[in-house]
């Protein structure tokens, strides 16, 4: 890239702001699983939406792509530019909280702020925001808001796209398009927020948000399951929703499988039951703390053992105890790791086929690699599984992940004929554009459409959900 | 062999405690409280005993207001046969409680009595030393293991920096420590069946106790706020600051 570029960039964000080394570069060149790898001629770190929108009207003149990045935590490759002509433009010191807004109970930050950081803040204030995944460390709103993120809230409070009451975005060539109201109501044609929200940087970049906060919950009441089949743990989902006004805020099933893994390679984790098939993570989430409601709870668990839905059940008493539970389920992706490759599928389906994909994608896997360990958990309530296959325990990695392609495709065709989506939580990004063109044609051309009269000059992350 | 358990009722370990505005104590109005940690291990301990066959019966006494009855609960769902309740609304002092321990160690003839090495709100870590006292019985405090035989307890304690093994004559007062063993969860089916199991209620005058505290609190105060760190940029920045800032150097 012309150094003359470099220069006008480096003076509009400063010289400690950009890194052109590109041994400096390697934590915003990989990602964490190591499975992407790339270039850039520079990382490139602004600290205001000023400064983002002058970077850009520079890319802009010079039709220089822009790979947008906030944690780099994505799972699909979008956040990682791959050409020696492009720039990463990385949002970590943008990360100022511009509003908290207890009466409209909305809070206002900036992009890069950390998923963490702002649920404490929000905590501090006496509010909560409800968005949590286990990457929650790392990743940042506009990450989230960019690739729609789930997570384990979202059975009760919906996912990312429900939480943003408004954005500020800069457009390719500059332009900053303010739209932060914390409105609830705002029928002015076109929602143009949404198509920011899971556009996986491909539109423009998101500066700040307004998201919505909730009242604290002051008890959570948090339990494992012992349940024999995926279907009887969407019979006892429904008799708990039914039965219990108190917030149901997550309902995570786990093989034991998985949960096999987590002891293995995570200290201070143990089973709750010393023999189990599946294990369903349940947490309600109450403004109140009752002796009534507790009872309630306990009674109408206690009524899912009778009916035979569930096995066995054990419930917290102390935040530490819930703690620990918590740490099993959002300890699988670390555990799994540990055990050498794996074939990863992020899927739903209407929940009235759960248990027919699970039946079927393990006999798919046993099938292709006899000794393969499927290692599957989610979050049920939202149809959506964590369907992934780690190698068998001697194989050759290289050799097993050969078969990844021929796997994924048969599991992909699976979902699809049960009405599912290939990619539930993680978006497209470089991973899934395969399947986008070959099961949602018409999608993709009307995306298209939309893609080229925002982007005209395609240098907003290209080669990411489209071909170059 | 019969086991006494006092199980104290604080405010739970992962809670952020607020001082009150006038510093005359912590926060509790709605505020989640728990089983003490050290408490549960020692819950732990006992139900274990009964399990390997070293222990028949498993009392828990919890001393304080009656929503300690819950704590209790939560002792006989893990696996405690039955509770005593002594109310009072005063605050308790270690003296105070290890004497109505006493009381009720006189009337359950216990060979045993396992407790906490301190309650998470007040540290005191005095009550099972006094107990021991009190009652001439010999200790094995801070314990993070415990071998049985004839008579006899081979403690392993965690003293500063190492680990000490000693073996002491029943009845014993043995006193928790963290590494002792891992508390299980209730299970449902033993939550439900711990709502009929029986729980005494009893008053500190039952034991000829006055709780009347010894100790004034005149102060709480939170601990001093930790300054912010600042990144430098470069190392001249670095050396500029620790020399006109900090004036380390
Ligand atoms: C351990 C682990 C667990 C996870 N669990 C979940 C889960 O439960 N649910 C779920 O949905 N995801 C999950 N993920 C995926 C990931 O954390 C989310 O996709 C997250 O929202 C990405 O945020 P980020 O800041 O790291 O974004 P990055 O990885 O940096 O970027 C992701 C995409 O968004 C774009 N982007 C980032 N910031 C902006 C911006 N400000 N403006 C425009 N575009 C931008 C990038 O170009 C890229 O295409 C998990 C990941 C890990 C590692």
């Amino acid at each position: 890239m012309k150094k003359e570029i470099l220069n006008k960039i480096q003076k509009v964000v400063g010289k400690s702001n950009i890194i052109l080394q590109e041994d400096d570069m390697h934590n915003y060149l990989t990602e964490w699983r190591g499975v992407y790898s790339g270039k850039a001629a520079a990382v490139i770190k602004p600290k205001s939406t000023n400064e983002v929108s002058r970077v850009l009207k520079i890319a802009y003149e010079y039709n220089i792509p822009i790979i947008t990045q906030g944690g780099n935590t994505g799972l699909v490759g979008g956040q990682i530019p791959f050409d020696k002509n492009h720039l990463l433009l990385s949002l970590e010191k943008l990360n100022k909280v511009r509003e908290v807004n207890n009466i409209d109970r909305s809070i206002t930050a900036e992009a890069g702020i950390k998923l963490s950081e702002l649920q404490n803040i929000c905590m501090k204030n006496n509010l909560f925001f409800p968005l949590s995944l286990a990457s929650e460390g790392s990743c940042t709103i506009g990450g989230n808001i960019a690739t729609n993120a789930g997570g384990v809230g979202v059975l009760y409070y919906g996912n990312t796209r429900e939480l943003v009451l408004g954005l500020e975005v800069v457009l390719p060539d500059g332009k900053i398009i303010n739209n932060l109201q914390a409105l609830v109501k705002d029928n002015t044609g076109y929602s143009i927020k949404n198509l920011f929200i899971g556009s996986e940087g491909t539109l423009g970049v998101i500066t700040a948000a307004t998201v919505k906060a909730f009242p604290q919950p002051k008890e959570k009441y948090t339990a494992f399951l012992k349940i024999n089949s995926p279907n009887k743990s969407i019979k006892a989902l429904r008799i708990i929703q039914e039965s219990i006004s108190t917030p149901l805020t997550a309902f995570e099933l786990m093989n034991n499988r998985s949960i096999q893994f987590v002891i293995r390679h995570i200290p201070k984790t143990f089973a709750p039951f010393s023999k189990f098939k599946w294990m369903v993570l349940v947490e309600f989430s109450s403004l109140e703390s009752s002796d009534l409601e507790k009872e309630r709870i306990e009674k109408t668990l206690n009524g899912l053992i009778d009916l035979g839905l569930v096995e066995d059940a054990v419930l917290s008493n102390s935040k530490s105890q819930s703690k620990n539970m918590w740490k099993l389920r959002e300890s699988i992706s670390e555990a799994q790791k540990k055990e050498g490759g794996s074939i990863k599928n992020d899927i739903s389906v209407p929940i009235k086929f759960i248990n027919k994909f699970i039946h079927d994608a393990t006999s798919i896997s046993k099938k292709n690699i006899p000794d393969s360990r499927c290692v599957i958990f989610g979050h049920i309530g939202d149809g959506n599984i964590h369907f992934n296959i780690s190698q068998p325990p001697k194989a050759e990695k290289q050799e097993f992940l050969k078969k990844e392609n021929h796997l994924r495709k048969k599991i992909v065709e699976l979902t699809m004929s049960l009405d599912g989506s290939f990619s539930a939580e993680h978006g497209i990004g470089l991973a899934r554009k395969g399947d986008l063109k070959k099961y949602k044609k018409d999608k993709l051309i009307l995306m298209k459409g939309i893609k080229e009269s925002i982007d005209k000059k395609n240098i907003m992350n290209p080669g990411k959900i489209f071909d170059y | 062999m019969k086991v006494l358990v006092p199980i104290k009722r604080v405010v739970d370990y992962n809670v952020k405690i607020r001082v009150k505005s006038d510093n005359s104590g912590v926060e509790l109005s709605n505020i989640k409280m728990s089983m003490n940690p050290f408490d549960e291990i020692a819950v732990e301990e006992a139900i274990r005993l009964k399990e390997a066959g070293t222990v028949s019966e498993i009392i828990v006494i919890s001393i304080g207001p009656q929503q300690a009855q819950e704590t209790i609960r939560t002792a006989l769902a893990m696996g405690a046969d039955r509770g005593i309740l002594i109310k009072t609304d005063e605050l308790v002092e270690p003296l105070n409680v290890a004497k109505l321990i006493k009381g009720v160690s006189e009337e359950e003839n216990p060979e045993i009595i396992i407790l906490g090495k301190q309650a998470i709100d007040d540290d005191s870590n005095q009550t099972g030393q006094m107990l021991a006292a009190l009652l001439g019985w010999s200790q094995g405090t801070f314990a993070s293991e415990l071998k049985f035989s004839d008579g006899k307890i081979n403690v392993i304690r965690e003293i500063d920096g190492g680990l000490q093994t000693i073996d002491i004559k029943l009845p014993s007062i043995i006193t928790t420590d963290l590494r002792l063993n891992e508390p299980r969860y209730a299970s449902l089916p033993n939550i439900m069946k711990a709502k009929k199991k029986p729980i005494d209620e009893k008053s500190p005058e039952d034991y000829n106790i006055q709780i009347s505290p010894m100790l004034e609190i005149l102060k709480v105060s939170e601990p001093a706020q930790r300054e912010a760190g600042i990144k430098v940029e470069t190392v001249e920045e670095l050396v500029d600051k620790l020399k006109n800032e900090a004036g380390v150097i």
